[in-house]
């Protein structure tokens, strides 16, 4: 009765309908249903023994309004939810995995930007070419996409990746970065990015990607122990460069029920220090030996996806589930640069554009 | 940077070539998993991952470039011989063939004063342990519902410490005198100094909580709000809220605030059965306003726990946004009968007048909550021409509220102390 109390509230007594949130929250008592009167198109017309006469929805087309509204697709559903039955694991580069999306096309067709994020989510990462190619011209790339708003960080609203003589953070060198997600020591990591190549002309340099996913389901059917290592034990991250101290601790897969949910992995910023004091060594060694594992899988150039960026090109990227890093690049010389910008999305934001009804 | 780098180098070798031999000592021992350092056990891989000599750890950056095992360069890493031993450091040479230095001690991980110190006293405040949280035994004792003068709290930047480390440990805290002219950016950023701050969400930056006819959230009508937590349906409901009362000359609309973490404290004790099915079920929340292209839902528990030590780590509870069709559909009904059993016990509590808080806010008065525990609501108000209730909301990340507490400031030097070694 209590339920279908809550469930209820579809007239106009009892949902706004201009928010679609019930009015009244507050009624918890054992409320029973009284009488049913019938049933008229997504509605069941029902009375309560309180006195009240309203609608319960029989249906996903009457439970979402006062009206009959359209409902996303359930596979958009799906994947916004980043349930992993609707995702596709990879653990070579096909052709899908590497599909490149026009960004005219993305950008002035709905339907066609909802596909291209659809892809993003089914794979943890999906290219678009031909965008604008000036300093600064990502932020107007997701007003035009309408994928806003972004998430200001540490490193800015758009973190500009390019060599630096002192360099603040390792992506501001020019070494080799290994494969690794961003930012695991904030308490809530940004589960998406877009990476934008302002310009690429120096030698090396090239990116690549692989899927953490892939990896741990291996991992799950072949060794389980050490699936259940990389679920359990909460690694210590730590960056505090000057004027910041951000850190935190956590499982380096992160599971919603039975779906691989999250991955947080960045070698650059484990806080081995706290590590010891978290944990006994043996639990420690153990942990090794499936870190270890995993990064002999992530680092493997068979699973992964090899690219230079061209001025233009953006990468959407699943920062819970794909891993990322690039070559070393030379410096110095005659001239050219390589420039990078990078600005982070919340995953509701990006769930919003796929699932709103224009 | 390089004339530093090789004096370094050539200090650590000279610190090497006094002692050919293994030491070892109480302080520093070789042992077959790794090294005994200090009575704790670490292991060959630890060792070499914790290397704080300049090459391994970014001066600039306090970040190392790879792994102590990464690629076929150094598969199974091994400390091989214990150098100097000082205050701070230990010197080691490993397998691979590099020599560096160790941390003994927070202050040779970490950094110079103040810093090492304060990563050491106050690590479990900021990561909320609930042993440092000070949970609500009633709803008007005097420290909990402090109101700290703004000009005070901002006068120096180890006020504004101690204002952020009470509001951690009562999840609340009050600010009172802040000039009207402030605007949020200028509150967080300018006066209580948490940089990159404001975390824009569906509501923009600021959200201006104000009568509406026709209004697409409940909080834009007059209508009493019961507590609740924030943007349930976001993936990552925000941590940290802000409420700043503009103006306030409405009748009724009193505002108040419940500790969550006491009645779940109360209902472990109690009906420990109860708060597992809160725990365990996870439901769906939904936020879709008409005609706004804004569709936002995600799967939730009510009540989360931290993996490691079990303590309370977060509600998420918003009445308006469950969906409680889809509910339906995705569990049995037995486990729905069990979790409304739950949840209604759960909600008589909150609901519980004996555990409220309640201030009808005036403008100038400010409220920092924590979003993941403390339930906020308010009365029902009657709105007349000429009466305005104003309210600006906004979000920010706990990182940030953590930084601000645990960082050094502009100008202190943060490098380590390794020529001192």
């Amino acid at each position: 009765a209590v339920v279908s109390t809550q469930s209820t509230g579809r007239c106009s007594d009892c949902f706004g309908g201009t928010s679609n949130q019930p009015l009244h929250t507050n009624d918890y008592t054992n409320i029973k249903i009284s009488h049913v009167e019938g049933i008229k198109d997504h509605f069941l017309s029902v009375s309560w023994d309180d006195g009240h006469s309203g609608i319960v929805p029989i249906s996903e087309t009457g439970a979402y309004g006062n009206g009959y509204k359209r409902t996303p697709s359930s596979r958009y559903y799906d994947l916004s939810l980043r349930k992993n039955a609707v995702q596709t694991f990879w653990d070579t580069p096909t052709n899908e995995v590497i599909k490149r999306f026009e960004y005219s096309d993305v950008a002035d067709d709905s339907d066609k930007l909802k596909e291209f994020l659809a892809h993003f989510m089914q794979y943890g990462l999906a290219f678009l070419f031909n965008t604008p190619q000036e300093p600064d011209d990502l932020l107007k790339i997701l007003y035009n996409l309408k994928i806003t708003p972004y998430w200001d960080n540490m490193f800015g609203i758009l973190s500009k990746v390019s060599f630096q003589r002192d360099p603040t953070n390792q992506a501001f060198n020019n070494q080799r970065l290994a494969a690794h997600t961003d930012m695991p020591y904030y308490t809530q990591t940004p589960s998406a990015y877009f990476f934008h190549c302002v310009a690429n002309e120096l030698d090396g340099g090239e990116s690549f990607w692989s899927d953490t996913f892939s990896a741990v389901k291996h991992i799950r059917d072949t060794e389980p122990d050490k699936y259940d290592l990389l679920t359990t034990i909460l690694v210590p991250f730590r960056q505090y460069p000057k004027e910041w101290h951000m850190a935190g601790r956590y499982p380096t897969v992160e599971l919603m029920g039975d779906d691989i949910y999250r991955v947080r992995d960045c070698c650059f910023v484990i806080d081995t220090y706290q590590f010891l004091r978290d944990y006994d060594a043996e639990t420690r060694e153990r942990w090794w030996q499936a870190y270890r594992t995993l990064r002999l899988l992530m680092e493997d150039p068979a699973r992964t996806v090899q690219q230079k960026l061209g001025a233009g090109d953006l990468v959407l990227i699943d920062n819970w589930r794909v891993q990322h890093g690039r070559n070393a690049f030379s410096v110095g010389g005659a001239g050219g640069r390589r420039a990078m910008e990078v600005a982070y999305i919340e995953w509701s934001h990006v769930q919003n554009r796929l699932l709103k009804m224009e | 940077m390089l004339g530093r780098l090789g004096a370094s180098l050539n200090a650590l070798s000279t610190r090497f070539s006094k002692n050919l031999q293994v030491r070892t000592n109480s302080t520093a021992q070789l042992t077959e998993s790794g090294m005994l350092l200090d009575g704790r056990q670490l292991l060959h891989v630890e060792t070499r991952n914790m290397c704080r000599c300049e090459k391994c750890l970014g001066k600039h950056s306090h970040t190392r470039p790879n792994l102590p095992f990464q690629g076929s360069n150094f598969p199974d890493v091994r400390a091989e011989e214990i150098g100097r031993v000082s205050d701070n450091f230990v010197s080691v040479r490993w397998s691979d063939g590099h020599e560096g230095l160790i941390a003994r001690t927070f202050r040779g991980d970490y950094g110079p004063e103040p810093l090492a110190s304060r990563v050491e006293n106050l690590t479990d405040i900021i990561r909320r342990r609930n042993s440092e949280q000070i949970f609500w035994t009633g709803s008007n004792p005097e420290e909990q519902t402090k109101f700290w003068d703004w000009n005070w709290v901002v006068e120096s930047s180890d006020n504004t410490r101690e204002f952020l480390i009470h509001y951690i440990r009562y999840g609340i805290g009050f600010l009172t005198n802040i000039p009207l002219h402030l605007q949020m950016r200028d509150i967080v950023h300018d006066g209580l100094g948490i940089v990159r701050a404001i975390r824009k969400t569906v509501f923009a930056e600021v959200d201006l909580v104000r009568f509406q006819n026709n209004p697409t959230n409940a909080g834009y009508g007059t209508g009493g709000l019961p507590g609740h937590t924030d943007l349930a349906y976001y993936n990552q409901t925000p941590h940290v809220q802000f409420f700043h009362c503009l103006e306030n000359t409405v009748d009724g609309g009193e505002s108040f605030w419940v500790d969550a973490f006491s009645v779940i404290r109360e209902m472990q004790e109690t009906v420990p059965e109860l708060v597992e099915r809160l725990s365990d079920i996870p439901i769906t929340f939904r936020y879709t306003p008409p005609g706004t292209g804004v569709f936002h839902l995600t799967n939730h528990p009510v009540v989360q726990f931290d993996k490691l030590n079990g303590d309370i780590h977060q509600v998420i509870d918003h009445p308006w946004s469950m969906d409680t069709a889809m509910f339906a559909r995705t569990h049995p009904l037995e486990t729905r009968i069990k979790w409304w059993e739950a949840y209604l016990h759960y909600r008589s509590l909150i609901e519980d007048g004996s555990r409220t808080y309640t201030r009808f806010l005036r403008g100038g008065e400010f409220v920092v909550l924590d979003n993941w525990r403390v339930y906020h609501g308010r009365k029902e108000f009657t709105w007349k021409e000429g009466q305005e209730r104003v309210v600006a909301t906004s979000y920010m990340d706990w990182n940030h509220m953590a930084s601000r507490i645990m960082s050094t400031e502009v100008g202190d030097h943060v490098f380590l102390e390794i020529d001192q070694h």
